[in-house]
């Protein structure tokens, strides 16, 4: 049996669709990062529902699986393209500058693509007026709320760190795991979530220091979370350091949220996250972080991170940048990981072993894009 | 997997960080090659050599061109010999930035980190903030723009808000004439003195120029004095904490205008040196050296032999 690269299956069934896609594709007429993250991969493939789709080589079934659903939906993609295209011209002219186009507009655009007939100026307004609703939620709303319901929240915080499980369990073994990750396999993956193991390591961190090893915290043992009265994003303490304001404060305004009772339940399920294992909700995501830690502990998959830093050691130098900045990486990767799985929980992206090594890999590549950008800034070129 | 010509030193690396491979040309040769580290990341915008002498090969003419322009857009952004010396003008970096964003734009969902183009868009933003808006001519002179299709600051405006970023079209600065800048007073008669030539790959970008010489005297006083040519920019110049070590001493040095001075007692411990001895080379806190670089190569890559 054949196996082609996703990728490749992707590119060359998009290039067909031709010119109608053209605002969701690039100079070479191939999808934007962007149209495959929040078009392609969470609406017309839907890797989560259909695991065999998110393979990074797809057998021939699944190639002609992929290419048929994405030949089915050049009709809405086409339209998502005409609506996202709408939206940009009727954002210019009403003078948003606020956010980023291809994040804010491209789901909405494919919603009424699906929903809606012609591209219209009134609903292309509408759906700008939706998108950028100044009624939402903000920073400083929460704060306010967070100031006015302190006693509530803390009682809420205190209830589900009173009802955690505590016990320090034996910390599982996931190291094969992880390399089976980063060769591109999930069965060991779908094991590990039916048998609770990302749950498992995370209960372990309640031994002393091991949290604090895995850069969740700088304290011996975690303790339950602040409200919270202040927090800036220069001084972000350690993740399960954050008080519950520090948690939300980054994500909120983004999160559409409308009216007191859905930011108490924002809130209300932030102090609940915080008593959980690894303080993430979903086992799927616990898991990533029982094995990013895995990952940066060495191994297969470890070498595959090692080889993104020589990279880099290389690119640095081409770029006349400093020195490479490795020291500390591994706990900030681990943040960085941390961060993003509670954003993706915060804004309900289910998770999936399709994604685990992306994100993984992602947080790697972020630390590094991170300490780069530093690094010119420290020698005045940014 | 090493397709193509090997990795150049870093000095001559143009790079481009793609989804799953790395390109890179020499900048002094013009030859190409690359890693793919995750071919089958790679295989959306890469077609796999055959054999490991093969240079990577883009599947479109256009990712090519665009992968090549941005890592040529870095190289010239690092390693752009602007001389006092040689006359070798610097680069306009809004025109570097604004070269890269669009050809990262043109990329996307090809490069290596996604947030690319925004990035590059937001570095351009700062330079235009400081220094007003690119003007037409600019934007019309180099392929790249042509390519994508940019025919003006307009194009430019709209592209950025596609990501996001906001390029203030403020008004345009009085640009600041890079013309030789005065070397400084004549320096109090010596004792003892010397001079040694700059090593680029010792100090960062757009900080010391290329060609000059380290000078260096101990005063009658016995203070030790160090200076060295800045190499010439274009906008605000880079602060980057740099030191010339004479001998064993330390001279922390400071920018004024076109130059790089610096004084500190301690001469005697120069006098007490064997002739041989009394060299004087650049270092940068925090800054690694990159080894081996030829100022004479960097110069004929800018087209100044």
């Amino acid at each position: 049996m054949t196996q082609t690269p996703r990728t490749t299956v992707i590119a060359e069934t998009w290039l067909e669709l031709g010119n109608g896609v053209g605002p969701l594709s690039n100079a070479a007429g191939l999808p934007l990062a962007r149209t495959i993250k929040l078009v392609l991969d969470p609406l017309v493939l839907r890797p989560a529902q259909r695991p065999h789709l998110g393979h990074a080589l797809l057998s021939d079934d699944a190639a002609d699986e992929v290419r048929e659903r994405i030949r089915a939906a050049a009709g809405d993609l086409e339209s998502t393209a005409a609506w996202f295209t709408m939206m940009k011209s009727r954002r210019r002219a009403r003078r948003i500058t606020s956010g980023s186009p291809q994040d804010l507009y491209f789901q909405k655009a494919y919603e009424l693509a699906r929903t809606a007939s012609e591209a219209s100026e009134a609903a292309a307004d509408a759906a700008l007026d939706e998108v950028h609703d100044p009624g939402r939620m903000t920073a400083a709303d929460l704060r306010e709320f967070l100031a006015a319901t302190a006693t509530r929240v803390r009682a809420v915080i205190d209830e589900a760190w009173g009802g955690a499980m505590h016990d320090a369990v034996e910390d599982p073994d996931i190291a094969g795991l992880a390399d089976e990750l980063a060769g591109g396999g999930f069965d060991a993956f779908d094991r590990a979530v039916e048998a609770g193991e990302g749950s498992a390591a995370g209960r372990a961190l309640s031994a002393p220091g091991a949290a604090r090893a895995a850069g969740m915290t700088a304290r011996d043992v975690p303790v339950p979370p602040e409200v919270g009265e202040q927090a800036s994003k220069a001084n972000l303490p350690d993740p399960f350091d954050r008080s519950i304001l520090e948690r939300l404060f980054q994500q909120v305004s983004s999160l559409g949220i409308q009216g007191t009772q859905a930011l108490s339940a924002l809130v209300d399920d932030e102090a609940r996250r915080s008593a959980a294992p690894w303080q993430l909700a979903a086992e799927e995501n616990r898991l990533v972080m029982a094995a990013g830690r895995a990952a940066l502990a060495g191994g297969a998959a470890g070498g595959v991170l090692d080889a993104r830093w020589q990279r880099e050691a290389f690119v640095r130098r081409a770029h006349r940048m400093g020195t490479d900045a490795r020291e500390g990486a591994r706990e900030a990767v681990m943040r960085r990981l941390w961060a993003r799985l509670q954003g993706r929980e915060l804004r309900r992206i289910p998770a999936d072993a399709t994604e685990a090594w992306d994100l993984i890999d992602g947080a790697t590549r972020s630390v590094i894009l991170d300490r780069r950008d530093a690094a010119k800034a420290r020698m005045g070129r940014a | 997997m090493i397709f193509g010509t090997d990795r150049p030193e870093p000095w001559l690396a143009a790079v481009f960080e793609g989804a799953g491979a790395t390109l890179w040309w020499n900048a002094s040769t013009g030859e190409t090659g690359g890693e793919v580290w995750d071919v089958a990341r790679a295989s959306g915008w890469l077609v796999m050599p055959e054999f490991a002498t093969d240079a990577p090969h883009p599947r479109s003419e256009r990712t090519a061109f665009f992968a090549r322009a941005a890592a040529f857009a870095d190289w010239r952004e690092a390693w752009w010999p602007a001389s006092y010396v040689r006359g070798i003008a610097p680069l306009d970096p809004r025109a570097l930035s604004a070269e890269r964003a669009v050809a990262l734009a043109a990329l996307d969902g090809v490069t290596d980190d996604e947030d690319a183009p925004a990035r590059a868009l937001a570095g351009l933003a700062r330079w235009t903030a400081e220094l007003g808006m690119l003007d037409d001519t600019a934007v019309s002179a180099e392929a790249v723009f042509g390519e994508a299709g940019v025919a003006g600051a307009d194009d430019l405006v709209r592209l950025a808000d596609d990501y996001g970023v906001a390029l203030v079209p403020a008004p345009v600065a009085a640009r600041e004439d890079y013309a030789l800048a005065a070397a400084g007073e004549a320096p109090a008669a010596a004792l003892v003195g010397g001079s040694d030539p700059v090593d680029p790959g010792a100090v960062p970008p757009g900080t010391v120029d290329p060609f000059a010489r380290i000078e260096w005297r101990v005063t009658a006083t016995m203070a030790l004095e160090a200076t060295v040519a800045a190499a010439p920019v274009i906008g605000s110049a880079p602060a980057a904490p740099l030191t010339a070590l004479v001998g064993p001493v330390e001279v922390p040095l400071g920018r004024t205008g076109g130059v790089w001075a610096g004084r500190v007692t301690g001469g005697a411990a120069i006098l007490a040196l064997a002739p041989e001895h009394r060299t004087a080379r650049l270092m940068a806190q925090g800054f690694e050296p990159v080894a081996g670089v030829d100022p004479a190569v960097l110069a004929r890559i800018a087209g100044s032999d």
